[in-house]
């Protein structure tokens, strides 16, 4: 069965026909989610509570693109998590994300201990980066350049028009490359621009 | 960056990329930062987020905006059906010509009929008189005529079915006849045998045979008067009257109906509307 025939399975109510869809879309959603809020347990909650809705609403789903239909849900989760974020501030018990122990980076088959710690140290980096932007341009830049959704659909899962998500997503980068050349010594250094290289 | 440059302006863009080295530059740090946003790992999700099947709740049915946009269409289409056709058979109903029934002829004095001829006696002529009694002096009666049974005693009971006759033709002929005889009671005494004649009018003499049961004693026939006889044609009924089809009330079938699909109609009108703005 393809995508297709388990949302019209899944818009009758068959939720076993729904969960094969969130088996093949969980991973974009939450990282959508973690790299906006920039906390796992947030972004755990929060694409939990986007397939829920999801499947509540699993009707209102006219066709087209599946998967912008499910980052634009994702992407008001996260608006909702930050609003509370926003009134009761918190300091998180998992801050600190350099904890080798942590089970949640997974190492690449054939990676080596060295790659797989500069690999999970520039995601810390990029992460701060990110957090740097503003809500409006970190969620363009992730939904654009991380899930590579086109402009049209990234301006549906804002609901914004195509020219303000061009708008937010050019700011958005650029801070990202100033953040990033100005914070060289936290890229590892294969990563890094060549020109910084050199 | 995303390739949505048109080709001519890819192609100003490439020309002063080759000359101009802060651009360049520029184009190349914000290719690289986006490609490292990429490549950046994301701590793998400690569970799975797929929904607990026993624990779905029950999804009610809610219908579509397009069914029911498509329902209300149906039914206001059906309503305008239905009212246009009330309305069709209303204003196109031609008057009735319903022949009056007989039983509006019945006069208020009761008038017995007369069996010309008795049943079992298959005669030709429906209208055989017997000259055994006469109710009136049979010196003065016109000549037995033949006897006509006006159409209202025709459906009396009692009456044969065999000796009925049109009574317009002999309307006239009946009254001379009766105008004569109350003449003849008039002057000549009456026998005591004879019963005195009824000073109903009597129209012709009539020979009753052999009383029977199912025949009239006496041989009265009321004469057509001119009532009866406009009680006789048959008179259009204007408009509607007891007999005819009754008025369409508000409680008729057909009208409950329409009442019943308008509020069908303004309901699914609701509810189409409320799926539209929750679309």
């Amino acid at each position: 069965m393809n995508d297709a025939e388990f949302i019209t399975a899944a818009q009758k109510g068959d939720a076993a026909a729904f969960n094969q869809l969130v088996r093949e879309y969980q991973a974009n959603v939450y990282r959508t989610a973690y790299r906006v809020l920039g906390e796992r347990a947030a972004a755990e909650d929060a694409t939990q509570d986007a397939f829920i809705s999801a499947f509540k609403h699993i009707r209102a789903y006219r066709g087209g693109s599946f998967k912008a239909w499910l980052l634009r849900i994702v992407t008001n989760a996260c608006y909702d998590q930050l609003r509370v974020r926003q009134r009761r501030p918190a300091i998180s018990l998992e801050a600190s994300e350099d904890n080798s122990d942590e089970p949640n980076w997974i190492a690449d088959r054939g990676e080596s201990p060295q790659d797989f710690a500069e690999r999970r140290e520039l995601g810390s980096t990029l992460q701060r980066a990110i957090a740097t932007l503003a809500q409006d341009q970190r969620v363009a830049l992730v939904l654009a350049d991380v899930e590579g959704l086109s402009y049209d659909e990234v301006a549906q899962a804002m609901g914004t028009n195509v020219g303000t998500v061009k708008s937010r997503l050019s700011r958005a980068r650029a801070e990202l490359r100033d953040y990033l050349t100005a914070h060289t010594e936290l890229v590892p250094p294969r990563y890094r621009l060549k020109s910084e290289k050199q | 960056m995303d390739n949505q440059l048109a080709p001519a302006e890819r192609a100003r863009l490439d020309a002063h990329l080759r000359e101009c080295d802060r651009c360049r530059t520029s184009l190349e740090s914000l290719r690289w930062s986006v490609s490292l946003l990429k490549q950046a790992p994301v701590p793998a999700a400690s569970r799975q987020f797929t929904l607990p099947v026993t624990r779905t709740e029950p999804r009610t049915l809610r219908p579509s905006f397009g069914f029911l946009r498509a329902v209300t269409a149906l039914a206001t289409l059906l309503l305008c059906a239905v009212v246009s056709f009330d309305l069709f058979t209303q204003f196109s109903a031609v008057p009735a010509f319903a022949p009056v029934p007989a039983a509006q002829f019945a006069a208020p004095a009761p008038t017995q009929n007369i069996a010309l001829a008795p049943a079992s006696a298959p005669t030709s002529s429906p209208l055989t008189v017997a000259p055994a009694a006469t109710t009136a002096p049979t010196s003065a009666a016109a000549p037995p005529r033949p006897t006509v049974i006006p159409p209202q005693a025709a459906s009396q009971p009692g009456v044969l079915p065999t000796a009925t006759r049109a009574l317009s033709a002999g309307a006239a002929e009946a009254q001379a006849t009766a105008a004569q005889a109350d003449q003849a009671l008039k002057s000549s005494d009456a026998s005591p045998a004879a019963p005195p004649a009824p000073r109903a009018a009597i129209t012709n003499t009539v020979a009753l045979p052999s009383p029977s049961p199912t025949f009239a004693p006496s041989a009265t026939l009321s004469a057509p008067t001119a009532t009866t006889q406009a009680q006789a044609r048959v008179e259009p009924t204007r408009g509607r009257d007891a007999n005819a089809e009754p008025v369409r009330g508000v409680g008729t079938p057909l009208r409950v109906f329409e009442l019943g699909l308008l509020v069908l109609t303004v309901v699914l009108g609701a509810l189409t509307i409320r799926a539209r703005r929750r679309k």
